[in-house]
């Protein structure tokens, strides 16, 4: 068991760091400009920023910095578990994110307010998209999974190991 | 854990936040104009506007009223002499003479008389179950996710909608986003003359008006 930990861990980093990938595309992407009778699609920061505006929870002054920040933020989380450098400190900003993510959903259930969380766009991981315990499942999954990693390290072919 | 994981962690956010800001100053956030008039709630009967006869609505310059463009959508329904209007629609009715008046939540008096008198396209937001289950007549049905996604919806909007036309949109009222999130997006493509249906289909059907069900 002791023997198959870094295996587990290594497996488990790059798992994070392909969904972190992933989420963070989907709010980033750039804008589908349409051509000859061919419809437009929105940016990724501008449809993301509508669902960071319709949590309620920043001020509009802050959405233009929050729409940016968190993918971004999920990016360097997501190279640095990705190539194993400082892992630790990349695991515990994860769990910082998606422990954020969660008080957000949880605030939004409470309030009884009807959204889509905005997390992975039309994608779905083990929820819909609209906000709900669902979500707050999902959410405490993935946290789950960045502790182990904020606790443990890296496991196999970190590049640099972590304090 | 100690200081040092700590330490790490925000570095990384610090380094992720300062691309951030490069990242947002390269490429800002379109935030679509706000409409000439102010974005105030009328309620769910409204009560404004009222001023010309019923059914003789005066267009703005060079913007033609039509009937809503949508080809599988049916006229609206009569019942008792109100087109749309159902049992209710007499009551309810709030005459809109110029469009560009209305604040941007509008009540259902005012979509009643924009319905009627062929002043605007309406939008359902909702999903498709209960969009199919029941709608405002003539209705076109595209979510904020057909056009974030290009879907078949938004493609048939953009290509036949005319820009210089109302648009109400409407989706489950009260605190659902789905109408304000397609009027921002119509707005960034430059359909500006979007309003919305504050108490959305809820309140369209608890007044009593017609619904369409194909």
């Amino acid at each position: 068991m002791k023997k198959a930990e870094p295996l587990f861990l290594l497996v488990l980093r790059v798992a994070m760091a392909a969904l972190l990938l992933f989420s963070a595309w989907v709010k980033l992407k750039p804008e589908v400009v349409g051509g000859e009778g061919v419809a437009p699609q929105p940016s990724g920061p501008f449809v993301f920023a509508l669902a960071v505006s319709s949590y309620e929870i920043l001020p509009s002054s802050l959405v233009p910095l929050a729409t940016f920040a968190v993918p971004w933020v999920e990016v360097v989380v997501a190279v640095a578990l990705l190539v194993g450098w400082w892992t630790r400190g990349a695991g515990l900003l994860a769990a910082v994110l998606l422990a954020t993510f969660t008080a957000a959903v949880v605030s939004v259930i409470l309030r009884g307010m009807n959204l889509s969380c905005g997390c992975f766009g039309k994608y779905k991981l083990l929820c819909d998209g609209s906000v709900g315990w669902c979500k707050v499942g999902e959410n405490l999954v993935l946290l789950s999974m960045a502790w182990v990693l904020a606790g443990r390290g890296g496991g196999m072919l970190e590049l640099r190991r972590s304090a | 854990m100690s200081a040092k994981v700590y330490v790490q962690a925000g570095v990384i956010a610090a380094v992720g936040v300062a691309i951030a800001v490069v990242d947002s100053t390269r490429r800002p956030v379109k935030t679509p104009e706000p409409m000439a008039s102010p974005d105030r709630s009328v309620g769910g009967q409204g009560a404004t506007n009222g001023t010309s006869s019923q059914g003789d609505p005066k267009p703005a310059p060079g913007e033609a009223p039509k009937a809503a463009p949508v080809p599988e959508s049916t006229p609206p329904e009569k019942t008792g002499g109100q087109a749309g209007g159902g049992a209710g629609g007499a009551s309810v009715k709030v005459a809109v003479a110029d469009p560009s008046a209305l604040p941007v939540k509008i009540g259902v008096g005012e979509a009643l008389s924009m319905l009627e008198d062929h002043q605007a396209v309406f939008i359902d937001g909702r999903k498709a179950d209960v969009f199919a289950a029941g709608h405002i007549p003539g209705a076109f049905h595209m979510q904020f996710v057909d056009i974030t996604d290009g879907n078949a919806p938004w493609q048939e909007f953009f290509r036949t909608m005319n820009r210089d036309d109302w648009f109400v949109v409407y989706c489950d009222g009260g605190d659902c986003h789905e109408s304000e999130h397609i009027r921002k997006a119509l707005t960034n493509y430059g359909f500006s003359k979007v309003l919305i249906l504050e108490v959305g289909f809820p309140g369209w059907k608890s007044a009593g008006l017609s619904v369409d069900t194909r």
